[in-house]
């Protein structure tokens, strides 16, 4: 009976949070969870009482509280960060498949002269192996030895090249078995599922007419574009690897589907701090903007007052989607996932045939979406992933993105106000940032501030949509070099 | 031979280490050049597209419609649409001899119209 209530006792996540984990001592894995604990709290107050992105901040918030209750074992982020590997340290094989590579050496490679092992590489001598194994009357190939490493290292193929490569279905078959319900609604951050959707239900509601109607804001979009590249050589610049710096400048893009997709691709160990970082100053761009507009621009300029855009026929919005589906995606095939969906949710709204379709990408699939995605990926937010001296650098990093791309959208501006002659408020070159419609609305705001009848809602729109094509342009170039 | 290293992909990004600061900034700032000129290029591509838009949707039908204005005008008269003008109360009588003689050999029914809409 004792037994029983010490071993009930000893179960509860409250004696786990005094027990120590990882070789720590007690009280630094109980100030781990309390400073998560604070965190959480304080992401709470921003969505709740502040409302700053309270969609998508609540449920994340909700996840990070989640993952970090002991003994929930909700998610297992084990599954997911390149777990299902191995490599050889010191002349031997280590990694969850460790065994199964060790057992491919001694079932199918015999001999020692078949492959080198160093003390950091595995590497095989394929020709050799097929002209021996040729000698004794087999008729084999590379092919052969490709698909013999298939059968032993199960979960893991051998490309031609000589790659190896981690099948997704031992994940997901691992997180069928054993996984808990985050890890399953987390499979459709990893397999790119979300940000996909989202992407839908965002074209879906964007009415894409200031941009067709001014093709020009388009070099807007592209120069707010910036910040992403330049945080991405900053990062680079503190120690960061090539493709956690990409996850990281893709901050500076200003969208949250997007950072969640490179992220998830390039550094998924840094999902957490990135997409909070993302959704906090997509939120925060009402603080972070104006006064970069102030500052680059002259009350002149400000007051620039734009002439009223032309009507877009039926005809043009039916075909724009199309056409930028095909442009992008052959020419960056890796932004497909988000300009593919984000047109086909446009499509479907302007094609004024598929109402329901619509209606549904705008309303409850986003909805639904928007919630597995913020628990998930709060989710990854635990206390032995985010309490690092890197999320600092990320949270630095992000705000910096944001206002260099800020600043480009602005020089853009006012590069291209000078060269039409004063027709152009470089104040709309600031909603180059994707975020829509919050960026276009900012640049409304401050241009009312000093005139208050001058109205560059529809205007900012143009650069501000374009900013959402420029941003998955620009994640197709970081997944193009790093995946 | 193949000749690989299972622990990395081909270039392993997730590994690469800068011998020197000099070479993750001159990386940085080569990434930044190309990345920024791929995102112009596409879009400048898509400005180029969306101005033939314009061209082909907007400016030639205006053309042609401006044209079309500065063409004499000629006036067609409009033909008179006689209007019918019937009494309702005929209508309801009629109505009602009709439904009346269709069912009374049948059923014997007892009916009467009492009001009728357009449809």
């Amino acid at each position: 009976m004792l037994d029983a209530i010490s071993n009930f006792l000893s179960s509860t996540g409250i004696a786990k949070m005094f027990s120590g984990e990882s070789g720590m001592p007690w009280w630094q894995t109980l100030a781990q969870y309390l400073i998560m604990y604070v965190i959480v709290g304080v992401l709470f107050y921003l969505a709740i009482a502040k409302k700053f992105e309270p969609l998508l901040l609540m449920p994340i918030a909700f996840g990070m509280l989640l993952a970090n209750l002991p003994g929930a074992e909700l998610i297992h982020l084990e599954y997911f960060f390149d777990d299902y590997y191995f490599t050889v340290e010191n002349g031997e094989f280590t990694g969850t498949l460790a065994f199964q590579v060790e057992s491919f050496v001694s079932n199918f490679l015999q001999y020692e002269s078949f492959y080198t092992l160093t003390e950091d590489s595995f590497s095989v001598n394929i020709d050799y192996a097929v002209d021996a194994i040729r000698s004794l009357g087999y008729n084999v190939d590379a092919a052969y030895i490709q698909e013999a490493f298939k059968t032993y290292v199960s979960g893991a193929y051998l490309d031609a090249e000589g790659v190896i490569h981690i099948e997704m279905l031992t994940v997901i078959k691992e997180v069928i078995n054993h996984g808990g319900l985050i890890d399953i609604l987390y499979l459709g951050v990893k397999l790119g599922i979300y940000p996909s959707l989202i992407f839908m239900g965002v074209g879906a509601m964007t009415d894409f007419s200031p941009l067709i109607a001014n093709p020009k804001s388009l070099l807007m979009g592209a120069g707010a574009q910036c910040g992403v590249f330049a945080a991405f050589a900053l990062a680079l610049f503190l120690g960061f690897s090539p493709m956690e710096a990409g996850a990281i400048g893709i901050i500076g893009g200003a969208d949250g589907p997007t950072a969640i997709l490179v992220t998830k691709e390039l550094a998924p160990h840094l999902l957490g701090a990135i997409a909070i970082a993302a959704y906090s100053y997509m939120a925060l761009i009402p603080m972070i903007q104006p006064p970069v507009m102030k500052l680059l621009t002259t009350e002149k300029e400000r007051t620039i007052k734009m002439t009223n855009l032309r009507t877009v026929s039926k005809t043009e919005k039916i075909l724009f989607p199309i056409l930028v589906t095909g442009i992008v995606c052959l020419i960056v095939p890796d932004a497909a996932p988000l300009v593919g969906f984000l047109m086909l949710g446009n499509l479907l709204n302007v094609s004024g045939v598929a109402d329901r379709l619509s209606k549904t990408a705008q309303n409850e699939l986003i909805n639904i979406v928007t919630i597995f995605l913020g628990v998930s990926v709060g989710a990854t937010a635990n206390a032995a992933n985010f309490l690092r001296i890197e999320t600092l650098f990320i949270i630095a990093l992000g705000l910096l993105a944001f206002m260099i791309s800020t600043c480009g959208g602005l020089i853009t501006g006012k590069i291209m106000c000078k060269l039409t002659g004063g027709k152009i408020n470089p104040l709309i070159g600031a909603a180059g940032v994707s975020a829509v419609p919050m960026a276009a609305r900012v640049a409304q705001d401050v241009g009312r501030k000093y005139d208050s009848s001058n109205f560059l809602l529809m205007h900012a729109m143009g650069p501000n949509v374009a900013g959402v094509i420029g941003s998955a342009v620009a994640a197709g170039v970081f997944l193009s070099f790093f995946r | 031979m193949f000749d690989f290293d299972f622990s990395k992909p081909i270039v392993d990004f997730s590994n690469f280490e800068f011998s020197q600061l000099g070479e993750a900034l001159i990386f940085g700032g080569s990434m930044l050049l190309i990345g920024i000129a791929a995102v112009f290029a596409v879009l400048c591509i898509l400005w180029l597209f969306l101005t033939v838009f314009k061209l082909v949707f907007h400016d030639l039908p205006k053309r042609k419609a401006e044209k079309n204005k500065l063409a004499p005008i000629v006036v067609i008269p409009e033909k008179k649409v006689e209007e019918t003008t019937v009494n309702d109360g005929e209508i309801v009588a009629v109505i009602a001899a009709a439904i009346a003689m269709a069912e009374s050999e049948n059923s014997g029914m007892k009916f009467r119209v009492v009001s009728f809409k357009r449809v």
